[in-house]
């Protein structure tokens, strides 16, 4: 039994639940719960606003946040942290600064197997400026290989790249990008979604521009992202009204300094709260200690699949990677569909992704149309894996019943 | 759980989700319509003529309650009229998404189609079984009278 299991409430709810799902969406820690509900109940005011106490200290508790989670990506100012709903919010936030900076011959880059958040906004951007939009290409198994970045076109004013794949779980060459980017004299934005939860991420050492991911994916509440900007100078509000000005008159508006100018409306502190709280939750147990206990799980699952794959009866997608956690997709074969796949594993209390996991583009590319995905937590354990594996050779057999 | 799953992948399910009916392209054809499943990209692809004696074809990537929806679709739907089709899907998606409530009569409408009500009870999967039906009624909408 994995010792991090009993700190979340979900387990004691759902006995039975093999929750492996963690790339969608993490479970919470009762930890994370109670810094909400103590909020909540003890401490809840609006911060920014009010002159009284509990807002002041509401607005000291906001700031507090935003030091941990600079000091949680190795950030040199809380400045540089800007708070959003989530990934998208903060990607397209990024993206909107951009507006109307691209010149003709210029572009932005992304790649195959970025999730739709972070291909649409770059997407819209190009199209809305008449610029170029390069798409660096993947492999037939899904897996982007740092000679693809050599083909980058001069003229790229930023590339977007995320650090983990969310449907490969490949680690993408981040020294490579960073070296074209710098050729190019490029900036990079790193989409750190599906990393976050699972290894140390220093955005200094990392040298990028921008960094964005979730709190729901790193064991915090729905409803809080961050965007981390090394010069939050070059951000535009994505959106305008209270908390983000300095003056209001008839003619115009004369904005806060990042990062309130980027905060527009009230914030969702209860789940910043709850996001400083699951980055201490994190950090008490350790990155160490989180990819030693995820990187063996890695390898069981692996095996697991990788014998299933032997007998023919489903294809990894992913093969090839150098480096590679946490998330295993597949394909079931011999006319058996990922969704039908995916029901059968639910009604044995086997929760998995089944679908295009929001990377359309990839799964054309490598001739897929619904995968499913395996994804690992710091709550699961061999027994997850156990049961993964009796769920899914029975289900296998289930539709491979009829005719044949 | 296990038993969830006999009920709602009955072998008739199964051999038309594995050997659909009426898989094809339809040349000549009147009406077409597409429907899509945004959850897992499975789309459908319908193909219809003559609206006094329907004929119907269908083409697309999807799982197996989807492939066999519209199989048994085109089965159910060959030789009827405009007027007859509609009254069918509109049952059939009422009774499949609860809009409408089951009854004797209602059922008479299904016939073979019942077996795909076992859906009901996985309410992610309804949309699998009724996209290819919205597909229809637009293909109807489209075809000339």
């Amino acid at each position: 039994m994995n010792v991090n299991r009993s700190d979340f409430p979900i387990f004691e709810a759902h006995p039975q639940l093999c929750y492996l799902d963690s790339a969608a969406t993490a479970q919470k820690p009762r930890a994370v719960l109670e810094a909400m509900f103590g909020f909540y109940s003890g401490a809840y005011a609006s911060p920014l606003r009010g002159v009284y106490d509990l807002s002041s200290e509401a607005t000291t508790a906001m700031e507090k946040a935003r030091l941990r989670v600079a000091r949680f990506l190795g950030a040199r100012s809380a400045d540089q942290i800007i708070f959003t709903k989530n990934t998208t919010e903060a990607i397209n936030l990024v993206a909107h600064a951009f507006e109307g900076e691209l010149k003709a011959g210029e572009g932005v880059a992304v790649t195959r197997v970025e999730h739709h958040a972070n291909f649409l906004p770059w997407q819209r951007l190009a199209q809305r400026s008449d610029a170029d939009f390069y798409v660096v290409d993947c492999d037939d198994h899904g897996v982007v290989h740092e000679e693809s970045l050599e083909r980058i076109p001069e003229g790229t004013r930023l590339i977007a790249h995320a650090l983990h794949s969310n449907v490969t779980g490949q680690r993408l060459p981040v020294e490579d990008f960073r070296k074209a980017a710098s050729r190019l004299g490029a900036k990079v934005l790193i989409d750190a979604a599906q990393t976050a939860a699972h290894h140390r991420v220093d955005v200094e050492a990392l040298g990028c521009d921008f960094l964005v991911f979730s709190g729901h994916k790193v064991y915090a509440p729905n409803g809080v992202g961050v965007l981390y900007a090394k010069d939050p100078g070059v951000l535009e509000p994505l959106l305008l009204g209270g908390g983000m000005v300095a003056k209001v008159r008839d003619e115009g508006y004369l904005p806060l300094p990042p990062p309130q100018k980027l905060e527009a409306g009230t914030p969702d502190l209860p789940s910043i709260l709850g996001l400083s709280r699951a980055m201490d939750y994190l950090e008490s147990i350790g990155f160490e200690a989180i990819e030693a206990h995820e990187n063996a799980l890695y390898q069981t699952l692996k095996e697991a699949l990788s014998a299933f794959e032997e007998r023919g009866a489903l294809r990894l997608i992913g093969k090839g990677a150098k480096v590679q956690g946490g998330i295993v997709s597949f394909a079931p074969l011999s006319g058996v569909h990922a969704h039908d796949l995916a029901s059968f594993l639910a009604a044995r209390g086997v929760a998995v992704r089944a679908g295009h996991h929001c990377a359309m583009p990839l799964k054309t590319r490598i001739g897929e149309c619904a995968t499913l995905r395996v994804s690992l937590g710091i709550y699961n354990d061999e027994g997850d894996i156990e049961r993964l594996k009796t769920a899914l050779s029975d289900g296998l057999a289930f539709f491979g019943r009829a005719d044949g | 759980m296990d038993d969830l799953m006999q009920d709602l992948y009955q072998e008739m399910i199964l051999e038309h989700g594995r050997h659909p009916r009426n898989f094809h392209a339809l040349d000549p054809c009147e009406a077409e319509a597409e429907a899509f499943n945004p959850l897992c990209g499975d789309e459908v692809h319908l193909y219809l003529r003559g609206a006094d004696s329907l004929e119907l074809a269908f083409l697309g990537e999807s799982c197996a309650i989807a492939k066999a929806s519209a199989s048994l679709m085109t089965e159910r739907i060959r030789g009827l009229n405009k007027a007859e089709a509609r009254v069918v899907a509109e049952t059939f998606i009422g009774l499949l998404t609860g809009a409408l409530e089951d009854s004797p009569e209602r059922r008479a409408h299904l016939l073979k189609l019942s077996a795909l009500l076992g859906v009901r009870r996985l309410p992610m999967r309804v949309k699998c079984a009724s996209m290819c039906w919205h597909a229809l009624l637009e293909a109807l909408e489209g075809l000339p009278s």
